[in-house]
């Protein structure tokens, strides 16, 4: 049996669960919202993890849903004429259910498998954590190190999302709305009310950044969501880069009517409030764009961006650090 | 895919620009569809194509020499990217490139010979 052992870990955050995982397993498949979805994370070969959480409505103990979930296996090995061996009650977990009750099993037919059922109390929902290896592959450390860590953040609080390399606090009370996963382009967008907050993340800074500032990049890259609004730019730091303070109030009705198609094409007049840096360490573009029609909507950019970490000096665990949006008129 | 080693197509000529961008001079082939097409259309006889930075860097990588695994390692560590994000771009980036019969890709005998008796 090869044991399988990984040097590099990541944090992986997504719809209120926050895991580690080995560095180089990545989201192959995401659906679902905060009630119910899954998670498919691939290495460069194979899947090696599989999450999938729904609301807990009233169900039985963990033991029951397990119970259910082994019998099912059983029929599905059976009727494919298939070895199955399945050990339940692994100590793989924790002694001490840190919220609600879990099981940990283990079975092996055509892969091996660790799996973790937990009843995460503060969200109220049922996860299902699937650990995949293959045939002579020990992962049961791998697979025990990712369960003890697996935290449940619940709805109301802050919540970590952190994937690719993108690691962000979003403040209580937004839901994830879209994410755009593109090779190079990562995009995050929230809502909450009225309100919208939107985090970008965009690789290969240098080459986008080459023969034009920020700004510039800046206007033409979000020439869409700027081109009904009056928008200010003002230099400022974030985390120790050189960015951008961005502003914009909508323009006016008038101006607005004026545009083509406004009748089919109504857009929502929103005001602006953002920022963007250049993070050279990481190679990387980050943008903060929050959108809200009253002031009392408004989100904290500065808030927002000090839960974004842009590069690895600072600790994965401590993402707020000392840093700072100071805005500087020019 | 990760295993087999890109190979530049020999027939296919190309040179460097003053900005240290590759340039790759594509002739029209000499089929009778090529002719009677370009009899019809205008079809230039020769049309250049420009890579940009990275493309530029990933064309004198396919030497034959450096495997797939290999590019998205140095093109990861060149860009500081998520290896998933290079891999993604590169195969895409190379299966264009295959497609216009511009790169080849070597694969290891007993790889090929092992996955026929598979098969």
């Amino acid at each position: 049996m090869k044991r399988v052992h990984y040097e590099a870990w990541a944090p992986f955050g997504w719809q209120g669960f926050l895991l580690r995982v080995p560095a180089e397993w990545n989201p192959g498949r995401i659906s679902g919202d905060f009630r119910s979805g899954s998670v498919r994370m691939d290495d460069a070969e194979v899947v090696r993890m599989e999450v999938e959480w729904r609301e807990a409505q009233g169900e039985a103990s963990i033991s029951g849903i397990v119970d259910r979930f082994v019998e099912g296996l059983t029929k599905e090995v059976q009727r494919k004429k298939g070895r199955l061996e399945i050990q339940r009650r692994l100590p793989l977990a924790g002694d001490r259910p840190p919220e609600g009750d879990q099981e940990a099993i283990f079975w092996e037919a055509d892969c091996r498998v660790y799996a973790l059922v937990r009843r995460c109390a503060p969200s109220n929902r049922i996860a299902f954590i699937r650990v995949i290896g293959r045939l002579g592959e020990d992962l049961a450390g791998v697979a025990r190190d990712i369960f003890l860590a697996v935290e449940d953040q619940g709805r109301e609080g802050e919540r970590r999302w952190a994937l690719y390399d993108l690691l962000c606090d979003i403040p209580p009370g937004f839901d994830l709305e879209t994410s755009a996963l593109r090779s190079g382009h990562i995009q995050l967008r929230f809502a909450r009310g009225q309100g919208i907050l939107q985090v970008d993340r965009m690789s290969m800074a240098g080459i986008l950044l080459k023969e034009r500032s920020l700004q510039a990049w800046f206007e033409d890259f979000f020439h869409k969501e700027l081109r009904d609004l009056d928008v200010i730019f003002h230099p400022c730091q974030v985390r120790g880069h050189r960015g951008i303070l961005v502003s914009g109030r909508p323009r006016g009705r008038w101006r607005t009517m004026l545009s083509p198609l406004p009748l089919l094409n109504v857009r929502k007049r929103l005001a602006l409030s953002g920022c963007a840096w250049h993070c050279p360490e990481s190679n990387k573009i980050y943008t903060v764009l929050t959108f809200y029609k009253k002031e009392e909507d408004s989100i904290p950019v500065e808030e927002v961006c000090r839960g974004v970490v842009c590069h690895q000096a600072e600790s994965a665990d401590q993402p707020r650090g000392d840093a700072r949006v100071q805005a500087r008129a020019e | 895919m990760l295993a087999s080693r890109p190979v530049r197509n020999e027939a296919v000529q190309w040179e460097r620009d003053e900005n240290g961008e590759v340039c790759i001079t594509l002739v029209r082939a000499k089929t009778w569809k090529a002719t009677l097409l370009s009899k019809l259309f205008y079809i230039p006889e020769r049309r250049k194509l420009v890579l940009d930075e990275v493309g530029s860097g990933v064309w004198e990588m396919c030497d034959g020499r450096t495997s797939v695994e290999a590019m998205i390692r140095g093109l990861s560590a060149q860009y500081k990217l998520n290896p998933k994000e290079s891999e993604v771009s590169l195969l895409h980036y190379l299966r264009q490139l295959g497609q216009k019969r511009l790169v080849g890709f070597l694969v290891e005998k007993d790889r090929v010979s092992r996955k026929a008796k598979k098969t």
